[in-house]
C-alpha cells in the first residue's frame, strides 16, 4: 500500500501493523458493549423506579455475562426457506461497518518513541470525514439483506423502512459536513482535533462555532443507529420485531453488538469533531508533556501519559454521547413513519442548508476582514 | 507505478472480477445487485491501495453506499424473481456475445498493456488530494461541473415525476379502457 | 512481470468486458442496468489510474464527474422501470415489441 506508515518495507511488517492495529481496535470497541449493557438497563430501570438486573454479580455487573452465554446456547434457527447464504451474511454486514469506521478516530495524541512520532490512531486518511459517512452508509445493508432473506413479509416491510429511514438522513448528515468542511477547511479528523486544542487558530471547541450543525448531526446519528425515537425498524410493539424478527441466538446478538458498536463510532465522531476531540480542555498537549517531562520522565514515558490521560478524556466524552443515547431512548416516545420522514426531509434539510449559507457568508466577511 | 502489483491488489483484483462474474451470472437478481456493491466496494478498496483516497471514498459512498442500495430497493420493491440464465433458442445469441466480449477484451488487453510499459513518466506527484482535484473542478472543468449540478436538479425532478401513482394521463387511460 | 499500471489497467479493461457480456447476454433491465453501471466502473478505474500515474488529478475530477452522472443515471432508469413494471407487469426488455415491425 502507499501509504506513509511507519516503514512498511516488507510486507510482514505491514501486516504485523494491520494485526495490531485491529487487534486494538476491535479491544477498544468490545469493552464498550458489555458496559453499555449494564448501564443501558440499570440506567431505565432508574429512571422507571425499579431496580434493573441487580443478581449477577454486585449491582448486576456481571449480567452482559450471562447474557452472551444465554446468546451463545439459544438456537439459532432459519426458517426453512430463507435464503441461507443471505441470512447468516446479514449480522456480519451489521457488525463490521462501526469497526472499519473506528480506525480513522483519532483516539489520542503522540507517543514519541525514538524519534518519531507514534499516533494514536489506526490509519489516518485526509478525507476523514467522508470515510466515517461512506463507511457507516453501508449499514443499510445488514437491514436491507436482513429483511429480505428472512422470507417474512412483516421483515421486509421493516427492512425497507428502516433502509429508507436510514438514507433519507444520510443526506443530512452530508450538508453538515459541508458547514464543518467551511468551518474547519480540511476533512482530515486530526487536523480538526489539533484545530480545537486550547490557544490555536480556532476560538472554542466545535459545538460553539457550528451550533446548529452540532444539534442536525446529533439528531441524524440517533437516525443512522436506529435509536429512539428513531426506533420503527426494530420497533418492539409494531411489526414483531421489524427486520430482525427471525434472528435469534447469536445471529440476534451480533444485530445487538453491530448497534451498540455503531453508537460507540457515531459518539467518537461527534465528540471528535464538536467536543473537540481527545483534548483536555485548557490544556494543550505540549504543556501536559512538558510536566512531565519537568518531572525527570523519559520522552516517550511522558508521552505516553499524555496520550494516555487524552484518550481518557475522549472515553469521557463517549460515556456523556452514550449517557445522553440511553436517556432519550426511555424518555422519549416514538416517531410515526411519515413523520419520521418529514423530519429528515423537510425539516433537518432545509436547517442544514440555511446553516450552510450562513456559514458561507460569516466565512466570507472573516476572511476577508482578518 | 512502475513496481509489480502488491499482493493485496491482486487479492482485491481478484475479488472485483469475481463479483462482477458473479453480477451477470447470477440467477437471482439479489445476488447480482449484492455483488454489484461487492464489486463496488472492492474497487474502492483498488483505489485506496492506490493512493487515491478521496476518489476512493466517494465511489464507496455513492456507488456502494447509494446507486446499489436504491437497485437493491428497485429489486425488492417489484419482487424479481429468479430468471433463467440459458433461455433455449438463444445459443447462437450467446456465442456471438461471447466471441464478441472475448475478442475485444484480447484485442485491448495486447494492445493496450504493452504501450503501458514502456512509458516512464517522471515524478509522481500526489495529485489525488482533495484540494488538487478541487482545484481542477473549479477552474478547467467548471462548466461540466456546473452542468452536472443541473444535470442532477433535472434528475431528482424526473424520479419525483415518474413516480407519482394517478397521474392525470394513468387516469384518462383507465377511463378509456373502461368505455 | 507487469507493473502496477498495467495490472490496474487490465483489470479495468476486464470489468468493462464483464459488462458488455452482460449487457448483451441477460435479458432483464435490472441486470442490464447493473452491468452498464459495471462498464463505467471499469472506465473510472482506468482514469484513476492513468491519472495517479501522470500525477496530477484531472483524471479524478473526470472520474467525479462520472460518478456523479452515473448516479443520476441509475436514478432515473430506475424510476423508468418502476413505471414499465405498473404498465405492463414485468420488466424482461424481451417483452416490448410494441415498436417491432
Amino acid at each position: 500500500m502507499t501509504f506513509d506508515i511507519k516503514d512498511p518495507s516488507t510486507w510482514i511488517n505491514w501486516f504485523t501493523w494491520c494485526v495490531i492495529i485491529s487487534v486494538v481496535i476491535s479491544a477498544f470497541l468490545l469493552t464498550w458493549i458489555p458496559v453499555m449493557l449494564v448501564v443501558e438497563r440499570r440506567a431505565a430501570a432508574w429512571m422507571q423506579r425499579r431496580s434493573g438486573p441487580n443478581r449477577v454479580g454486585p449491582f448486576g455487573l456481571m449480567q452482559p455475562m450471562s447474557d452472551a452465554i444465554k446468546m451463545i446456547f439459544k438456537e439459532a434457527n432459519i426458517p426453512r426457506k430463507a435464503h441461507k447464504i443471505l441470512f447468516v451474511m446479514a449480522p456480519a454486514l451489521a457488525v463490521l461497518p462501526p469497526f472499519v469506521a473506528m480506525i480513522v478516530m483519532p483516539l489520542g495524541g503522540s507517543v514519541n518513541i525514538q524519534g518519531t512520532e507514534y499516533a494514536l490512531q489506526g490509519f489516518n486518511v485526509n478525507v476523514g470525514m467522508l470515510f466515517f459517512l461512506a463507511i457507516t452508509s453501508l449499514h443499510v445493508y445488514s437491514v436491507l439483506t436482513a429483511g429480505w432473506a428472512s422470507n417474512n413479509k412483516f421483515s421486509l416491510m421493516g427492512g425497507l423502512r428502516a433502509s429508507s429511514q436510514m438514507i433519507s438522513y444520510e443526506i443530512a448528515i452530508g450538508i453538515c459536513m459541508v458547514a464543518l468542511v467551511l468551518t474547519y477547511g480540511t476533512l482530515d479528523l486530526r487536523e480538526i482535533v489539533k484545530l480545537q486544542e486550547y490557544g490555536s487558530a480556532l476560538p472554542a471547541w466545535g459545538f460553539a462555532l457550528q451550533p446548529v450543525a452540532f444539534i442536525v448531526l446529533w439528531i441524524c446519528t440517533f437516525a443512522e443507529t436506529n435509536r429512539l425515537p428513531f426506533d420503527l425498524p426494530e420497533g418492539e410493539s409494531e411489526l414483531v420485531a421489524g427486520y430482525h424478527t427471525e434472528y435469534s441466538g447469536m445471529t440476534f446478538g451480533m444485530f445487538m453488538l453491530g448497534e451498540y458498536a455503531a453508537m460507540v463510532a457515531s459518539s467518537a465522531f461527534l465528540a471528535t469533531l464538536f467536543l473537540g476531540g481527545y483534548n483536555i480542555p485548557f490544556i494543550t498537549e505540549e504543556s501536559l508533556r512538558q510536566l512531565f517531562l519537568d518531572q525527570g520522565l523519559h520522552l516517550t514515558l511522558a508521552s505516553l501519559i499524555t496520550a494516555l490521560l487524552q484518550f481518557g478524556c475522549l472515553i469521557a466524552k463517549i460515556f456523556f454521547f452514550m449517557w445522553v443515547f440511553v436517556w432519550v431512548r426511555w424518555t422519549l416516545p416514538r416517531f410515526r413513519y411519515d413523520q419520521l420522514m418529514d423530519l429528515g426531509w423537510k425539516m433537518l434539510l432545509p436547517i442544514g442548508v440555511a446553516n450552510v449559507i450562513v456559514t458561507m457568508v460569516v466565512t466570507y466577511f472573516l476572511k476577508r476582514g482578518g | 507505478m512502475m513496481g509489480s502489483p502488491t499482493i493485496l491488489q491482486w487479492i482485491i483484483g481478484a475479488i472485483t472480477l469475481a463479483s462482477a462474474l458473479l453480477v451477470i451470472l447470477g440467477r437471482n437478481p439479489i445476488v447480482s445487485a449484492i455483488s454489484l456493491m461487492a464489486t463496488m466496494f472492492a474497487t474502492g478498496l483498488l483505489y485506496f491501495s492506490l493512493g487515491a483516497h478521496f476518489i476512493g471514498v466517494v465511489q464507496i459512498l455513492i456507488y456502494a453506499g447509494a446507486i446499489s442500495v436504491l437497485i437493491i430497493f428497485i429489486v425488492m420493491l417489484l419482487d424479481l424473481r429468479p430468471t433463467r440464465v440459458n433461455i433455449p433458442g438463444r445459443a447462437p445469441v450467446y456465442v456471438l456475445s461471447l466471441v464478441a466480449g472475448a475478442t475485444f477484451f484480447v484485442a485491448a488487453i495486447f494492445s493496450v498493456l504493452p504501450l503501458l510499459r514502456a512509458v516512464g513518466i517522471g515524478p509522481l506527484g500526489n495529485g489525488q488530494q482533495p484540494e488538487e482535484i478541487s482545484m481542477q473542478l473549479l477552474s478547467k472543468y467548471m462548466i461540466p461541473f456546473q452542468a452536472t449540478a443541473l444535470l442532477l436538479l433535472a434528475a431528482v425532478m424526473g424520479v419525483v415525476v415518474l413516480g407519482k401513482k394517478n397521474m392525470m394521463s394513468e387516469r384518462i387511460a383507465k377511463g378509456a379502457k373502461k368505455s | 512481470m507487469i507493473t502496477q499500471l498495467q495490472f490496474l489497467v487490465g483489470i479495468g479493461l476486464a470489468l468493462f468486458s464483464i459488462g458488455i457480456l452482460g449487457f448483451l447476454v441477460r435479458r432483464s433491465g435490472i441486470i442490464a442496468l447493473m452491468s452498464l453501471e459495471l462498464m463505467l466502473n471499469g472506465v473510472n478505474l482506468c482514469l484513476v489510474s492513468f491519472s495517479k500515474h501522470h500525477g496530477n488529478a484531472e483524471g479524478s475530477a473526470l472520474v467525479l464527474l462520472i460518478v456523479l452522472v452515473a448516479a443520476a443515471e441509475a436514478a432515473l432508469a430506475l424510476s423508468l422501470f418502476v413505471s414499465l413494471f405498473r404498465q405492463s407487469g414485468s420488466v424482461e426488455l424481451d417483452d416490448f415489441r410494441l415498436l417491432k415491425g
